[in-house]
């Protein structure tokens, strides 16, 4: 049962240190927007086509 | 022939370009339009997708340095960082057109859009004209909104930030906390072990120590301001108890007779924390950030020297000749130079006919020029103009009103009585019994928190906050929810609240125009600027192939033109009540304008009949008394002709006796929103305006008036039934702590277990009173 000493002392500053990173991250701003990334991903990128575009002076 | 641009609407006179049978008047219109047309999400060959594309604005206010730097947040020797704020994003489909704007635009190296508040921050060249870029964003229908005053709330973000590591680290501790306390709770042969006892219980008191040091600072600070201020906190007596049970469960581990509450300690300060941090996710408070400066131009033309310069209005002083330019609004007092000028006052005085003064007459800030352009020479800057000082007297002091709320009072008679009766058993059990008495005081002061009193108010209002804003009803804070339900009488405005401004209701008396007349009409119409032709202009359509020629207008008298060989005059009635048509020189007709009232609006004031005083308080004169009368039930109040002061002092008057509720536009009706228990104001278009008022409400929904304090009163209801839970919970835990007999386990269990029956009672009981009161059949939708 001894074990537990390690097994403690491994995953509690394992999860010390996911705490930074969180802190971290949320002072640089990451969570600041939590919205827009998700609409950014159903973007698609269409070729936009260029056919058929004429141009004409108009008469003053 | 001249065809109509599909992407903005204009003639295209000078070229014109076909791309798939469409046309477009110039290079910008077409790719905007591509742009547009690659982002699928939005059906941009719907009818109703019309982005008020404004190709005719310069924006060059914007290449003004102290201007500028409003927008400009970084820059170095290569590029430069702007952020707008775009009232017009409201779905995925901006944001992509907004994100690739730099496919059509060069200079625009990078785009990136905070949906949740509406702006985007731009890396740009830094060589182009802000100008430019501007136009680049009106052309794809984003017009960037300049003319709000930002609001620099620095230090609610920096309060609002630190809650936040609070919360996440009182979260992680208390998790950690809950895990290590497992052997306590359950038997396990580890119990035996001395050194795994000790060792849980290091890592427990460790863990403990940023909640006790960091996460809980806010709630010190709150006593110690109300220490410090000779008031009842209501952080006092939570601090009180957070303090015994840590040094409790200090002591209990140092004298080994025992492991603590380190859990429940820090459950306390998270769900607390939780508490907390849900008020502070208001949606949407820009509409309560824009100051009446907003309404301005931010550039006026002054004279210096021998010319008229375009100055930022900040800058434009005493003596300073100005000239003002079509439909722009004065933006000081002053008196008039120009012969003469035809005002609009609505702003000022909510009167709708408009005022014709002459040279040397004395103008005010607010009014809004509906001749050509005028010159006026500043008696008086805006902050202290008339309407200047009217507006600053908003200074209302709110944490006043806090701090008389029910449930201050409630919680801080509670404390006391707890205070009283903990303490009292501690003394009554010390001499027999030292041990149980400490059990007594500790575990009284656990089981028995104040907290959940508070936390009954908060999440009930917080959740009932969201959802109206949700619904876009914009509440200033929660005690106004409270307020809203113990109203007795309501009181409206006339222009822009019962009847709505955006409708005009155009009625024409005399000789019936012939087909071609009405088609040649309008073109007229759209050639002038007056806000008469533009809302005539609705009833006639415009037909492509009209040609206008020998165009005329003269601001405050009228227009004329010739449209395919018909001469059409449009000129203001000798009674001044109407407009008269002249078809070549004959007159054939007058229109009418009258604003529509709000549809369902007679049925919501039959509705508050019977249970509120009802009135109508208006700056227009009484000539439409006799729809007013058809409109409000027989016993309403009806006045007319009141200047704002007079509004404002009307209602401080009625709220010695009840309390009153106004609703105005908030244009001209500052302070009787103010004055009022519950300012409401009334707005159709995005533009938000809000200095004094409590609550935002869309026009088309002032009809649900009804409705919502329907359910501003059941979440009071429903505040009050947590309330009862929540004491039920404090007098059997107390009563059963005070013998010494509660084993602090139990106690601690309990402490959670009734937060979060709380806040699962009032985040449900109020959500499901919102959608039986406000979301049935044919009210609104979410």
């Amino acid at each position: 049962m001894s074990v537990i000493y390690l097994l403690i002392g491994i995953s509690l500053p394992l999860a010390m240190v996911f705490l930074i990173v969180f802190l971290r991250n949320a002072k640089r701003g990451q969570f600041d927007d939590l919205d827009t990334p998700a609409m950014r991903i159903l973007f698609e990128e269409k070729p936009i086509t260029q056919t058929e575009i004429k141009t004409e002076e108009q008469p003053k | 022939m001249a065809a109509l641009c599909f992407h903005c609407g204009e003639a295209c006179d000078k070229e014109r370009i076909v791309h798939l049978e469409k046309n477009y008047c110039c290079n910008g219109c077409l790719q905007a339009r591509l742009l547009i047309d690659n982002s699928i999400l939005c059906a941009p060959d719907d009818e109703n997708f019309a982005p008020q594309i404004n190709n005719k604005r310069n924006w060059e206010e914007l290449n003004i340095p102290s201007i500028a730097n409003r927008f400009i947040i970084y820059e170095d020797a290569e590029v430069k960082h702007v952020r707008f704020t775009l009232s017009n994003i409201h779905c995925a489909s901006c944001v992509f057109v907004l994100e690739h704007l730099h496919k059509i635009e060069p200079a625009i190296l990078k785009t990136e859009v905070f949906f949740a508040e509406k702006s985007i921050r731009m890396v740009l060249r830094k060589d182009i004209p802000l100008s430019k870029v501007a136009k680049q964003l009106a052309l794809v229908g984003y017009a960037p909104d300049i003319e709000t005053v930002e609001s620099t709330s620095n230090e609610t973000e920096k309060i609002r930030k630190f809650r936040l590591r609070a919360l996440v680290i009182a979260g992680f501790c208390f998790a950690n906390i809950m895990l290590f306390s497992i052997p306590e709770y359950m038997d396990l042969e580890m119990k035996n072990d001395p050194s795994f006892v000790y060792f849980f219980r290091t890592i427990n008191v460790l863990l403990s120590l940023p909640v006790f040091l960091y996460s809980s600072l806010e709630f010190y600070r709150g006593a110690l301001s109300g220490i410090r201020n000779k008031f009842m906190h209501i952080d006092f007596p939570l601090v009180i108890s957070l303090i015994m049970a840590y040094s409790r469960s200090i002591y209990e581990v140092l004298s080994k007779t025992g492991s603590g509450y380190f859990d429940s300690y820090s459950g306390i300060v998270f769900f607390m924390l939780i508490g907390r941090h849900f008020q502070d996710l208001r949606t949407d408070e820009l509409g309560f950030a824009k100051s009446f400066k907003s309404y301005f131009p931010i550039v006026i033309s002054t004279k210096k020297g021998n010319q008229f310069q375009n100055i930022p209005l900040a800058e434009v002083q005493e003596n300073d000749e100005i000239e003002i330019h079509n439909l722009e609004v004065i933006p000081a007092d002053g008196t008039l130079l120009s012969a003469e000028a035809e005002l609009d006052y609505a702003f000022v005085t909510g009167e709708s006919d408009h005022k014709d003064v002459l040279a040397g007459t004395r103008v005010y800030a607010g009014a809004r020029n509906c001749s050509g352009s005028i010159r006026i020479r500043v008696e008086k800057v805006m902050e202290d103009s008339h309407l200047g000082l009217l507006w600053n007297k908003e200074a209302r002091k709110e944490e006043n009103t806090e701090r008389q709320s029910f449930t201050h009072v409630v919680a801080k008679w509670f404390t006391l009585f707890l205070m009283l009766m903990s303490f009292g058993a501690f003394f009554i059990l010390y001499p027999t019994n030292a041990d149980k008495a400490f059990r007594a005081l500790t575990t009284a002061l656990i089981v028995a928190c104040p907290c959940a009193l508070l936390l009954s108010h908060t999440f009930t209002t917080g959740t009932a906050l969201r959802l109206l804003a949700q619904g876009k009803l914009l509440f200033k804070n929660s005690f106004v929810l409270d307020k809203l339900a113990t109203l007795q009488a309501f009181y409206f405005d006339k222009t822009g609240t019962v009847t709505n401004t955006h409708e005009v209701r155009v009625s024409y008396t005399g000789e019936a125009l012939q087909p071609e007349e009405k088609n040649a009409f309008g073109e007229l119409l759209a050639a002038s600027l007056h806000p008469i032709s533009q809302s005539i202009l609705a009833s006639f359509p415009r037909q492509e192939g009209s040609i206008l020629t020998e165009f005329t207008e003269t601001p405050g008298m009228g227009a004329s033109g010739k449209v395919n060989g018909i001469f059409f005059e449009l000129k203001k009635s000798t009674d001044a009540h109407g407009t008269d048509i002249w078809i070549n020189g004959k007159w054939r007709g007058v229109f009418n304008l009258e604003f529509e009232i709000r549809e369902g609006l007679k049925e919501m004031l039959k509705q508050l009949k019977s249970n509120y005083k009802l009135g109508l308080l208006s700056g227009d004169t009484n000539a439409d008394d006799l729809r007013m009368r058809k409109l409000f039930p027989f016993g309403s109040e009806l006045v007319y002709k009141l200047s704002p002061i007079e509004k404002a002092n009307g209602i401080s008057k009625m709220e010695e006796s009840v309390r009153c509720a106004y609703i105005g536009d908030g244009l001209n009706d500052t302070g009787a929103l103010q004055e009022a228990s519950v300012g409401i104001s009334v707005s159709d278009a995005h533009q938000r305006f809000t200095p004094a008022a409590d609550i935002l409400i869309p026009g088309e929904q002032l009809k649900y008036l009804p409705a919502i304090v329907a359910y501003a009163k059941a979440c009071r209801r429903i505040v009050f039934m947590s309330f009862g839970l929540s004491l039920l919970y404090n007098v059997i835990g107390l009563s059963y702590a005070l013998t010494g007999n509660l084993s602090p386990l139990v106690a601690a269990v309990l402490m959670p277990v009734s937060t979060f029956t709380i806040i699962l009672f009032t985040s449900t009981a109020t959500r499901n009173a919102y959608s039986r009161i406000l979301l049935d059949k044919n009210h609104k939708r979410v």
